[in-house]
């Protein structure tokens, strides 16, 4: 079962633009990160609200991502993207908040906020697209981890497990109980 | 569940559904709130190995919010006596705590203490029912990290009591949290 | 013939029965007076049907209805020294509320009342003064000190919180947070995902089925009387107030019970618990052994360092 690929993100400033960037960053340059994150804080902040479900935790994690990719620009070795190398730096940022949740106590985080979801520019579609975003939110935690991640962001099942510890064949069979749950909400 | 569950209706048709439904998802959502500021307020030199989850940095973030706040609605003034009681409690705290400290116990510590500090140092007055009931569910809280202090002493490792500390712990960092951004004179 | 007193009052009567109430002797006539006091004032906007709406009223009580118009239509009742109605704003986007600068502590509070579109998006701000909120279907946030809060209806979102006011919510939601450090909270309707987190005050939950529930206290009492959906969460934390869980008999879940200084009453299996103090009591309910596969069991879990804990087979199902 191949993941469907992610459509090219439009968001994503052209390497020869951000190299430059990512250049002035790492000499301190707070108006070329800035510039950095107004071409990538889309991205991000749809990631962490999606594995999140809580817009208010994603805002918050969003912030962390850009702090930490800041601290750790000089790590960045220009061997991909910078926006891919963020994207993955974000997930380890939620993931490593995750854990830290895990041992404090399950945290339970409430759905997404509709009014983050309509004020983001996302125009309603037909065939339900708002209501996948609602379902996606509301799905149980592993599984939602898992469906996003494949899904939505298109990693592959090795490379979820070795991001997140779990076994490749519980990625399988979570996005396999994801589905099936999305598919139960939507056709209700 | 394992894909075996599925006669009828099997995991490619529900992979199938989804699909045009998850492509046609935006990869990118702007968030509601521009968040460049209190990012750039946390930024250092980037040779700076600033964790990002210390407590200075979850100051900072909550800061920025506060500060947005603090124009026109500046906490007023403690009362000497309850200023003093919130700073000496949460200090000692921090001053009292043994070696042998669950891990991340001590920046939620640390959080707090800064957090109490914040609170006294804005002069500003809240109503005195507000400063009881504040000072009230502080001592219900600091009372609760102190039992669970004492029972993962006993029995140290134990996930379930290291939860139960940590949920007080943020009981007490919202609560200082909510009332730094408690409207003046309330 | 009326003597001069009788004459007196008669006139002051007929001279304020414009401002209304009945006609009445002299103390009638003081009370009358009184109104005199309070300022009525109504502003109208035209907006649209999803406007975002920010309400302050730090003084006094508001209270915010939804209606099927797509406008606002605010009405103020300003005792002197209860400050000014600002109401201004765009079609999408509305601030309501007192502005009294430099108000004392005592000054009177002004009680405000705003109609809006059912799906407006509302974020209210008290302080002393309660806030209610009824038939909103879009998000709704409010805050107060220690004005008690009270929701009806069904908001897309909903989140309450207080320092010391009570929370009563009667309403379902997909997402509602409640907080509170000494105020009860009392709800009662459902949500799917639900996060409740009090220091002190007394929680009491009613709730259809949730998908995904936390709720945390320090001392105050949590009594939860709800279902959890397939595949669903909930969990229940206090540090020394007693946890009673009520589950309908038909629940498939798998339960963790743990409190190390307290007592643990199973009353929903028919079997007794035998547990030894501090060890974490584990069982499953609605057939079936709990382990890896069981994947469609909702997972409870239930911490006390030094509460009671007691759980209850409620009516529905076997």
């Amino acid at each position: 079962m191949t993941a469907t690929a992610p459509a090219p993100d439009p968001d994503a400033p052209d390497a020869g633009a951000s190299a430059d960037l990512v250049r002035r960053a790492r000499a301190g340059d707070h108006g070329a990160f800035a510039a950095l994150y107004r071409a990538t804080v889309g991205r991000v902040y749809a990631l962490c609200l999606r594995l999140e479900g809580d817009a208010a935790r994603a805002e918050e994690l969003t912030q962390d991502v850009f702090v930490r990719a800041w601290e750790r620009l000089a790590t960045f070795r220009g061997d991909s993207a910078f926006a891919t190398w963020l994207h993955r730096l974000a997930v380890n940022v939620v993931l490593g908040d995750r854990r830290a949740a895990w041992r404090r106590e399950r945290r339970v985080r409430p759905t997404h906020d509709a009014l983050v979801l309509e004020g983001a520019g996302v125009a309603p579609a037909a065939g339900g697209m708002l209501d996948l975003d609602r379902a996606i939110a509301a799905l149980p935690a592993g599984a939602r981890l898992v469906f996003v991640l494949h899904e939505i962001e298109g990693y592959t099942h090795d490379e979820i497990a070795a991001m997140t510890g779990i076994a490749e064949g519980t990625s399988k069979t979570q996005l396999f109980r994801a589905r099936r749950l999305l598919r139960e909400a939507l056709d209700r | 569940m394992t894909h075996d569950d599925h006669t009828h209706d099997g995991p490619a048709d529900d992979a199938a559904a989804l699909a045009p439904l998850v492509a046609a998802l935006p990869r990118s959502l702007e968030p509601p709130h521009d968040l460049w500021p209190a990012i750039a307020d946390r930024l250092g030199p980037p040779a700076a190995a600033a964790t990002t989850r210390g407590a200075s940095a979850f100051l900072a973030r909550r800061w920025s919010t506060a500060a947005a706040l603090a124009a026109g609605l500046a906490l007023a003034a403690l009362s000497s006596g309850a200023t003093a009681w919130l700073l000496r409690r949460s200090e000692g705290a921090v001053a009292a705590a043994p070696a042998g400290l669950a891990p991340g116990e001590a920046a939620y510590q640390r959080t707090a203490a800064e957090l109490a500090r914040v609170l006294a140092a804005r002069r500003g007055e809240l109503a005195p029912a507000t400063a009881a009931t504040l000072a009230r569910n502080l001592a219900i809280i600091d009372q609760a990290i102190a039992e669970s202090r004492a029972a993962l002493a006993h029995d140290p490792g134990n996930d379930d009591l290291v939860a139960l500390l940590y949920a007080s712990y943020e009981q007490k960092v919202a609560l200082l949290r909510q009332a730094i951004d408690l409207p003046r004179k309330s | 013939m009326r003597s001069r007193p009788m004459v007196l009052a008669l006139a002051l009567t007929c001279a304020l029965a414009p401002l209304g109430g009945p006609l009445g002797g002299p103390l009638a006539a003081q009370q009358r007076t009184a109104p005199r006091d309070v300022r009525r004032v109504e502003r109208r906007l035209a907006v649209a049907p999803d406007v975002a709406l920010r309400i302050f009223n730090l003084a006094g009580t508001t209270r915010v209805t939804g209606w099927e118009r797509d406008s606002v239509v605010v009405t103020a009742a300003l005792p002197r020294g209860a400050g000014e109605l600002v109401a201004g704003g765009t079609r999408s986007a509305v601030k309501i509320g007192i502005d009294a600068p430099g108000a004392p502590l005592d000054a009177p509070g002004a009680a405000l009342e705003v109609r809006v579109p059912r799906g407006a998006l509302v974020w209210i701000k008290g302080a002393a003064g309660a806030v209610d909120v009824e038939d909103v279907t879009g998000a709704l946030d409010v805050y107060t000190v220690s004005g008690d809060v009270t929701v009806r209806g069904a908001p897309a979102q909903l989140g309450a919180e207080s320092m010391s006011g009570d929370l009563v919510v009667e309403a379902t939601a997909p997402s509602m947070r409640l907080k509170t450090a000494g105020g009860a909270i009392t709800l009662t309707g459902g949500a799917e995902s639900l996060t409740i987190a009090t220091v002190s005050g007394p929680v009491r939950v009613r709730t259809g089925p949730l998908l995904r529930g936390e709720i945390q206290s320090v001392s105050g009492a949590v009594d939860v009387d709800g279902a959890v959906r397939a595949g669903g969460e909930l969990a229940l934390l206090t540090h020394a107030a007693p946890i009673t869980l009520t589950l309908p008999g038909s629940t498939r879940a798998e339960l963790e019970l743990r409190t190390f200084d307290g007592l643990l009453i199973n009353r929903f299996s028919p079997e007794p618990a035998r547990v030894s103090r501090g060890k974490p009591y584990r069982f499953a309910i609605g057939g079936g052994a709990p382990g890896p596969g069981a994947d469609d069991r909702a997972r409870i879990t239930v911490r006390t360092l030094k509460g009671d804990i007691a759980i209850y087979r409620g009516p529905g199902g076997s």
